[in-house]
């Protein structure tokens, strides 16, 4: 085949493959924007290129060719050009295609013929700019760069910088060619120095690292004695752009160890916690052997190493710390040569390990506080015993509980009977409990999670009495827990009565006969979201979890509206909840109707998958997605019958959404059906399903925007 | 006799002292005064006119030195000492005397520079202290009632736990506690309660008998809690009873007057012995009485409980006696423990089987 490049402004660049004939060629030329040929030929064994300056032009090709039986081949190629020569690329053989030399001429295109092979070469020419070898333009490159800096803080713990740096100015050069110039700026780095604040005593030094924005350049050509005015690009890379630290001052503060330090080896538990939440110590005749600490980062639990000693003889103390609604504010302590005693202070107890009282005559006595901050690690230094111990402070406001992690109260009642555990949960739903004839036999828990019901299994084993029930309704929720616990003559000690009371005031119970010990599980400002305990042929014992009542609220009665489904009472309920929005709708259908349905939501963003409802047949399942969150149901219609006697069943259902309307799934049939409310839309779906799907509703929420 | 070189050391009160008041005070102290120390002519700081019980014990248990206070400086400690003080109590702040904690502190101060942890380890810990603190209750609130009673006897008597297992964890592994005496019986509580030579004050009795009840039992949890490496072993010495006992059958002991004191005055000659300005009657044979003092007994009682704390049989000391403590394996747990005395357990460990020395 033949093909011609054309002419351009010069050649910028040659490729060639070869062996002992020229296989292919492949063309850069330069202009407004760098054109690349394609392939002339295919590619041969051996490769080469040569790229030319800006100011080199190819004046002359030379190339030798000869005649196969099958094809003519260009046997060797070489470039000539207004400053050095490039090849002969090939082997020279055959005979020579001289190509003139034409002074004050480039070659500034190629045009020939080739197949497997380059078969045939030709050039076009066109003048050389001699006048305008121009001024290169000078770019202007402007760079913001955006740092992240990591301070350290002075003796204070690590702050981290966030920093906005300024890019270097890029400065571009432009070689104007003829009318065009072109320009590369290359960016100025910028460096920053960024400042962390640290909290407290300490300051952060923060040093950020931007990377720079991306400078464009424009640089005006310089003025051609030839033709015209070249015009430059420059393109400058910003520079390194550098960050501003401003040093968020998460750095904890950390006051020095007090005590005797010589005789013992440092350590220090960092301050990279939310909270302290155990303490353990020892102490000893000659004084405190060991302490160990558990802190929470995340509502997740990090055991402490032991500083000092554990020794055979020993008085060990263990102290909970309720966090996050209580935390250490101070910290006391006397020593002589080692720790003789410390009060560790919280904003409501103080806990105290003191082997002798502070004697004025030989003590020294300390303590560690900061005004309005709390600890939240330790340091010291610790041998055979407790040297000396300091501690990391934070401000108290910094705390401000991430989720809360809910309080476990240990359970009341015996020690016998399997551990059981249900969790916490955003709240609880509905209560079960059966009696039987010691006391409680049974109790059964629905929480709810979001929108989730969790069922809880059943604990104890249920007599024929049954269980008596006790369902909140949604704004509400469990503020107490009061119970009885006994004894019993011959067996063991089980919960007898359970009494639960709510935030509407209401009282469910007493379950059971009031008798034995007492026991209650109340906080003021927060609510039962889980229980446990132990449980065997009785409830032995029960716990609770509590979280604050604030944190997860409460769905308002309003917000989402359930309305009553349509179809038969056959099958068993199911409910999905109502969630933020629908995102797919999977409907499967069977010989005589719907047989199954699922749904995708979401929820706050994340994707919930919920359940398949029915039984899925060979037919699969026919999908409708929507464009979430723009996409929104705003109706759903649909049809059930009963066919042949049996228990009527839905067969067709249809989605309307806010674009749009799917197809039936489904052949519509009987009874019509319709779910549409004003100005709310479709947010979850609940029915009853068998084998088959019986019945089908909806809940809706306001359209919110 | 094969008694290995133990050490003894002593805490508590007055009873124990065996001369440290005397370092806590510029004041001239009674006890270091004539007739004190009567029946060897050497009045040295003892409540006693001779010697004091550990004192005897300290023979028995065939230490050559005697048990020095360990206050005093440049005394001997080589084989005990005594930590106790007279004030000295359990709760609060003693003036110019020491609690019990704080003479475990002084212990603990002098351990490392005297003491290897062995030795502590086989050294018997002997301690009487808690009359002050009842004393002072019963001073100061005259009515208490029952439960207000009972609460100060439980913070008492937490306390002595606290300080035990806090001798223990400094290394100590044998104890002997001895009980209260009827406080109320003392010849200076008959005189200031003015009782008469007939009776006891029986409110302090009361609270000394509800004290004692709660040691042996306290005493058998820290032994049972104690873990297997580091045995706690001890023994609880019925002085309440050994006392009693002296005080209603004295005849049987050769004791002729032990509802007054022999040295003091008053109406039962309890007060003011050894005080200057003081016109102290004072007996001629203080071994025919079982008080020296208002408070503290004589030389030949002391002796008596010596070989009683020594040697005497479970229904005075158990569950073992001191010579029995001395020779147990300080890395064996015991296997015994205290029982509440009632008549039916007494008569059945009467018989302590075969011994062979």
């Amino acid at each position: 085949m033949s093909w011609d490049d054309g002419s351009h402004a010069k050649v910028k660049k040659v490729q060639l493959t070869f062996d002992e004939i020229i296989y292919s060629i492949q063309v850069t030329y330069d202009g407004a924007t760098a054109l690349q040929s394609q392939l002339r030929g295919s590619v041969g064994p051996k490769s080469a290129e040569f790229t030319l300056a800006p100011d080199e032009y190819i004046t002359a090709l030379s190339a030798y060719g000869k005649s196969l039986s099958t094809q003519e081949v260009i046997t060797a190629l070489t470039f000539t050009t207004n400053k050095t020569s490039y090849g002969p690329y090939g082997t020279k053989s055959g005979f020579q295609i001289s190509a003139p030399e034409a002074t004050g001429k480039q070659i500034s295109g190629f045009l020939g013929t080739s197949g497997n092979v380059l078969n045939t070469i030709d050039v076009h020419y066109s003048p050389i700019p001699t006048g305008g070898t121009g001024t290169g333009g000078t770019g202007t490159g402007t760079g913001t760069g955006t740092g992240t800096g990591t301070g350290t803080g002075t003796g204070t713990g690590t702050g981290t910088g966030t920093g906005t740096g300024t890019g270097g100015t890029g400065t571009g050069t432009g070689t104007g060619t003829g009318g065009t110039g072109t320009g590369t700026g290359t960016g100025g780095t910028g460096t920053g120095t960024g400042t962390g604040t640290g909290t407290g005593t300490g300051t952060g030094t923060g040093t950020g690292t931007g990377t720079g924005g991306t400078g464009t350049g424009t640089g005006t050509g310089g003025t051609g004695t030839g033709t015209g005015t070249g015009t430059g690009t420059g393109t400058g890379t910003g520079g390194t752009g550098t960050g501003t630290g401003t040093g968020t001052g998460s750095g904890a503060q950390k006051l020095e160890a007090q005590g005797n330090s010589t005789g013992g080896t440092s350590w220090d538990d960092g301050s990279d916690y939310d909270g302290v939440t155990k303490i353990y110590a020892s102490y000893g005749g000659e004084g405190i052997q060991y302490v160990k600490f558990d802190y929470v980062k995340g509502g997740v639990t990090k055991q402490g190493v032991l500083h000092g000693k554990q020794q055979s003889r020993q008085n060990p103390r263990e102290f909970v710390i309720n966090h996050p609604d209580e935390y250490l504010v101070s910290v006391e302590g006397w020593y002589e040569t080692v720790m003789l005693g410390i009060q560790f202070k919280t904003n409501l107890n103080t806990y105290e390990v003191s082997i002798y009282p502070f004697e004025p005559s030989t003590d020294t006595k300390f303590t560690l506080q900061v005004q309005d901050k709390k600890i939240i690690g330790f340091h010291g230094f610790a041998g055979n015993h407790v040297n000396s111990i300091g501690a990391y402070f934070v401000p108290k406001s910094s705390t401000t509980p991430v989720p809360s992690t809910p309080l476990k109260l240990t359970a009341e009642g015996g020690e016998t009977g399997a551990v059981w555990d249900d969790g916490s949960h955003d709240d609880v739903k509905k209560v079960y409990v059966g009696q039987g004839q010691d006391g409680v036999a049974a109790v059964k828990f629905e929480y709810k999670n979001g929108s989730q019901v969790v069922f809880g299994d059943e604990r104890g084993t249920r007599t024929l009495l049954g269980f008596e029930e006790f369902e909140l309704e949604s704004d509400e929720y469990i503020t107490s827990v009061e119970g009885y616990y006994e004894k019993n003559f011959g067996v063991d000690t089980v919960v007898t009565t359970l009494i639960f009371k709510t935030s509407k005031n209401k009282t469910a119970g007493p379950f059971g006969i009031v008798s034995g010990t007492k026991f209650e599980f109340k906080k003021e400002g927060y609510k039962i979201t889980g229980f446990h305990g132990r449980a065997g042929e009785y409830v032995n014992a029960i716990g609770a979890y509590l979280a604050p009542s604030g944190t997860t609220p409460l769905t308002p009665a309003t917000q989402s509206q359930k309305l009553e489904g349509a179809g038969s009472e056959a099958g068993t309920l199911w409910d999905d909840g109502a969630f933020d929005g629908v995102r797919k709708v999977s409907v499967g259908q069977a010989q005589d109707g719907i047989g199954a349905v699922s749904f995708v939501y979401d929820k706050a963003g994340q994707v919930v998958e919920g359940k398949e409802h029915g039984k899925p047949t060979l037919l699969g399942f026919e999908e409708f997605e929507l464009d979430y969150p723009s996409e929104y149901i705003t109706a759903v219609d649909g049809t059930y019958d009963a066919i042949f006697g049996n228990e009527p069943i839905v067969n067709m259902l249809r989605f309307t959404t806010n674009k749009r309307v799917s197809i039936p799934f489904g052949i519509g049939a009987g009874t019509a059906f319709e779910f549409k409310k004003d100005g709310q839309k479709i947010v979850g779906f609940h029915g009853r399903a068998g084998d088959l799907l019986h019945k089908f509703g909806v809940h809706v929420a306001p359209i919110t925007k | 006799q094969n008694i290995p070189a133990v050490g003894l050391f002593t805490f508590g009160d007055s009873n124990f002292d065996a001369g440290n008041k005397q370092t806590l005070t510029k004041t001239l102290l009674p006890q270091t005064f004539w007739p004190y120390g009567k029946s060897r002519d050497d009045p040295n700081g003892k409540f006693s006119d001779g010697l004091i019980a550990p004192d005897f014990l300290a023979k028995f248990m065939r230490i050559p030195i005697v048990i020095p206070p360990a206050l005093q400086p440049n005394v001997n400690v080589s084989r005990g000492a005594s930590f106790a003080v007279a004030d000295a109590t359990l709760l609060g702040a003693p003036v110019e005397s020491l609690t019990l904690n704080q003479q475990v502190r002084k212990f603990n101060q002098m351990k490392a520079a005297n003491w290897n942890d062995d030795f502590v380890k086989k050294s018997v810990f002997m301690i009487y202290i808690g009359a002050n603190d009842y004393l002072n209750f019963t001073k100061n609130n005259p009515n208490a009632d029952a439960s207000t009673q009972q609460a100060f006897v439980t913070s008492v008597t937490n306390k002595l736990k606290n300080d035990i297992s806090l001798l223990y964890s400094s290394g100590a592994s044998k104890f002997v506690i001895q009980t209260l005496a009827p406080l109320g019986c003392l010849p200076i509580v008959r005189q200031e309660f003015n009782t008469g030579m007939d009776q006891c004050y029986e409110k302090l009795n009361d609270l000394a008998k509800q004290h004692n009840e709660k040691i042996g039992p306290m005493l058998n949890e820290l032994a049972r809690t104690a873990p297997a490496s580091a045995p706690f072993q001890f023994t609880v010495f019925d002085f309440y009873n050994a006392i009693l006992t002296r005080t209603q059958r004295n005849q049987n002991f050769r004791f002729f007057v032990t509802n007054a004191s022999c040295c003091g005055v008053g109406t039962h000659d309890a007060y003011g012995c050894g005080f200057p300005n003081v016109h102290s009657r004072l007996c001629e044979y203080q071994r025919s009485y079982l008080f020296f003092d208002g408070r503290h007994n004589t030389e030949k009682a002391q002796e008596m409980f010596g070989h009683l704390l020594f040697g005497a049989d479970t229904n005075v000391i158990q569950p073992m006696n001191i010579r029995e403590l001395v020779v147990y394996p300080a890395d064996e747990p015991m296997r015994e423990s205290w029982v509440p005395p009632t008549s039916a357990t007494v008569q059945l460990r009467e018989s302590r089987g075969y011994e062979y020395y």
